[in-house]
């Protein structure tokens, strides 16, 4: 209970230092607004692009298609708690764990919060949810309000166990120093979550779903929400299953890897 | 003038890391390739798609634009290098040196970069021409024309982020700033979609600005989308650009140099 509070607490100060930190410069509070929009405006204009030569892509219209790119995006905004594996192998190199190591704090949360830009994802969350809202009001989409609670659910499952993967490869550094090349090309493979999932050959979609929870972190639950998928207990167990795998792994990968750290102090 | 050319001279001496690199990052391409020909398949496959690109094309479209990325991006390192520079105090030892902070900016990149087109040119033709990738065509005669479009592409570039690593002079913190930039860039220089594609008042803006000369333009030729007369047009226009970004460099330097203060160390 009290590694718990403890746990909390040390992100809750990172998350104040961090908000100080941003607003410390206004140019660069805005700059961080702009690029969050711009951010969203790719794959608007590649949708939009795009529908001006077919009808739908894949039986999605343009405005299933913009609510498909704001679940993206929150699911993005999610992920944004896991912002701190992108250095996590530079800095296992570098040696920089004894900072965390010899304090009485959670390792994991510092490593993870230390340089975490609070404030730009919890403005990508809002701007999500707004857009979520926004579309659903301007082409009067009607979402299934019984499936929310689930298509949320699946969401946040799904981003929560690929960051876990891409967790566990990041822990790899403990063993193999840089990693980054490996990390990077899983990285490059989730790009496919981008588009809805159906376009893709069949087998593999089934990588997809029953490897990679890709299919849970975007496309199930938007088209849960707009009635395209009906609820599937069977997927349903497959993602509590790969959630449940993860989070085992992840904790094992991780207290292996802290066995195994050195460093010569500096 | 020599001690530019012993800059990139130094740069070429690298070249084995240069050539990693490009390895490395020809290492996602089949990935990323495979995601962008199961989307494009999907769309000609299911669609009457009244564009004026074929799948072959759009295909090599993406192909160039992965490796001309590859040449070019590198030298969007310099507005994070200048920044660092300035906010560590270090700018004292160009400003020390008998040379100009930005034309050795340049030099450095353009060292860099030739290695990259060299490579990347090879790469393209050995991958089209011998190995027949997806039926894609490229019309050869324009790789001379494609060689000048995409260097001054790179000198729109490199300009564009020396500009930005120069604001630091007032802003301190340009790092979101040089992050939007390379938002800009992705939407208006052909990096989502062929610009031609575009909706019609998104191209109109694209007209207006320099970014579809970094990708856009020298990508065309090489398809052989432009006719040999507007090529010539196209690179003059390109050329002003070029000259315009150059001015405006040497300019907001001049002005912001002046604010530099450092305690030594």
């Amino acid at each position: 209970m009290r590694s718990m509070s403890g746990f909390f607490n040390i992100i809750r100060r990172f998350a104040i230092i961090s908000v100080k930190k941003v607003s410390a410069y206004q140019f660069e509070l805005w700059m961080t607004l702009i690029q969050l929009l711009f951010n969203l405006s790719f794959t608007v204009i590649f949708w939009y692009t795009l529908l001006q030569f077919i009808p739908a892509f894949a039986g999605w219209e343009i405005d299933e298609l913009l609510l498909y790119t704001s679940m993206l995006f929150l699911g993005e905004g999610i992920s944004g708690i896991f912002f701190g594996f992108r250095d996590m192998p530079e800095r296992i190199l570098q040696g920089e764990l004894d900072k965390f190591l010899t304090r009485p704090v959670n390792v994991m949360a510092a490593m993870l919060f230390e340089n975490v830009s609070v404030l730009y994802f919890i403005e990508q969350i809002c701007v999500s949810v707004l857009m979520v809202g926004v579309i659903m009001w301007k082409y009067r989409i009607t979402i299934l309000v019984s499936h929310l609670p689930i298509a949320l659910l699946n969401l946040i499952l799904g981003v929560i166990t690929i960051q876990l993967i891409i967790g566990v490869l990041t822990f790899l550094s403990f063993w193999f120093g840089r990693i980054e090349n490996l990390r990077n090309l899983f990285l490059s493979v989730l790009e496919v979550k981008e588009y809805p999932i159906t376009i893709f050959p069949r087998p593999i979609r089934r990588v997809l779903t029953y490897t990679i929870p890709v299919y849970f972190a975007a496309y199930y639950p938007c088209a849960l929400l707009i009635g395209k998928e009906t609820v599937d207990i069977g997927l349903e167990a497959v993602l509590c299953l790969q959630t449940v795998f993860w989070v085992w792994m992840f904790g094992k990968v991780w207290k292996m890897g802290l066995r195994r750290y050195e460093a010569n102090g500096g | 003038m020599r001690k530019y050319i012993r800059t990139m001279y130094i740069v070429f001496r690298r070249l084995k890391e240069f050539l990693v690199n490009f390895i490395g990052q020809m290492m996602y391409f089949p990935i990323k390739f495979a995601i962008l020909y199961f989307i494009w398949s999907y769309i000609y496959g299911n669609s009457a798609v009244d564009a004026s690109y074929s799948f072959e094309e759009m295909l090599g479209y993406y192909f160039i634009l992965a490796i001309v990325q590859t040449c070019i991006m590198p030298c969007g390192l310099a507005a994070y290098e200048e920044w660092e520079t300035i906010n560590s105090g270090k700018m004292n030892l160009y400003l020390t040196k008998p040379i100009s902070y930005p034309i050795y900016m340049y030099a450095e990149k353009m060292g860099s970069f030739l290695i990259y087109m060299a490579t990347g040119l090879l790469f393209i033709y050995v991958t089209v021409f011998v190995m027949q990738f997806f039926g894609v065509e490229l019309v050869v005669r324009h790789t001379g024309w494609f060689c000048i479009s995409l260097f001054m592409g790179f000198t729109i570039m490199v300009n564009l982020f020396t500009i930005i690593g120069h604001i630091t002079f007032w802003v301190e913190n340009v790092l979101s700033l040089r992050d939007n930039l390379w938002n800009i860039i992705k939407i208006f220089s052909g990096e989502i979609f062929p610009i031609a594609m575009y909706p019609l008042f998104l191209q109109k803006i694209c007209g207006f600005l320099p970014f579809q000369y970094i990708y856009f333009q020298p990508i065309s030729i090489l398809q052989g989308k432009i006719p040999v007369d507007k090529i010539v047009q196209n690179l003059t226009v390109q050329a002003g650009w070029c000259l315009l970004l150059i001015v405006v460099n040497a300019i907001v330097w001049k002005k912001g140099n002046v604010r530099y203060v450092s305690q030594g160390g």
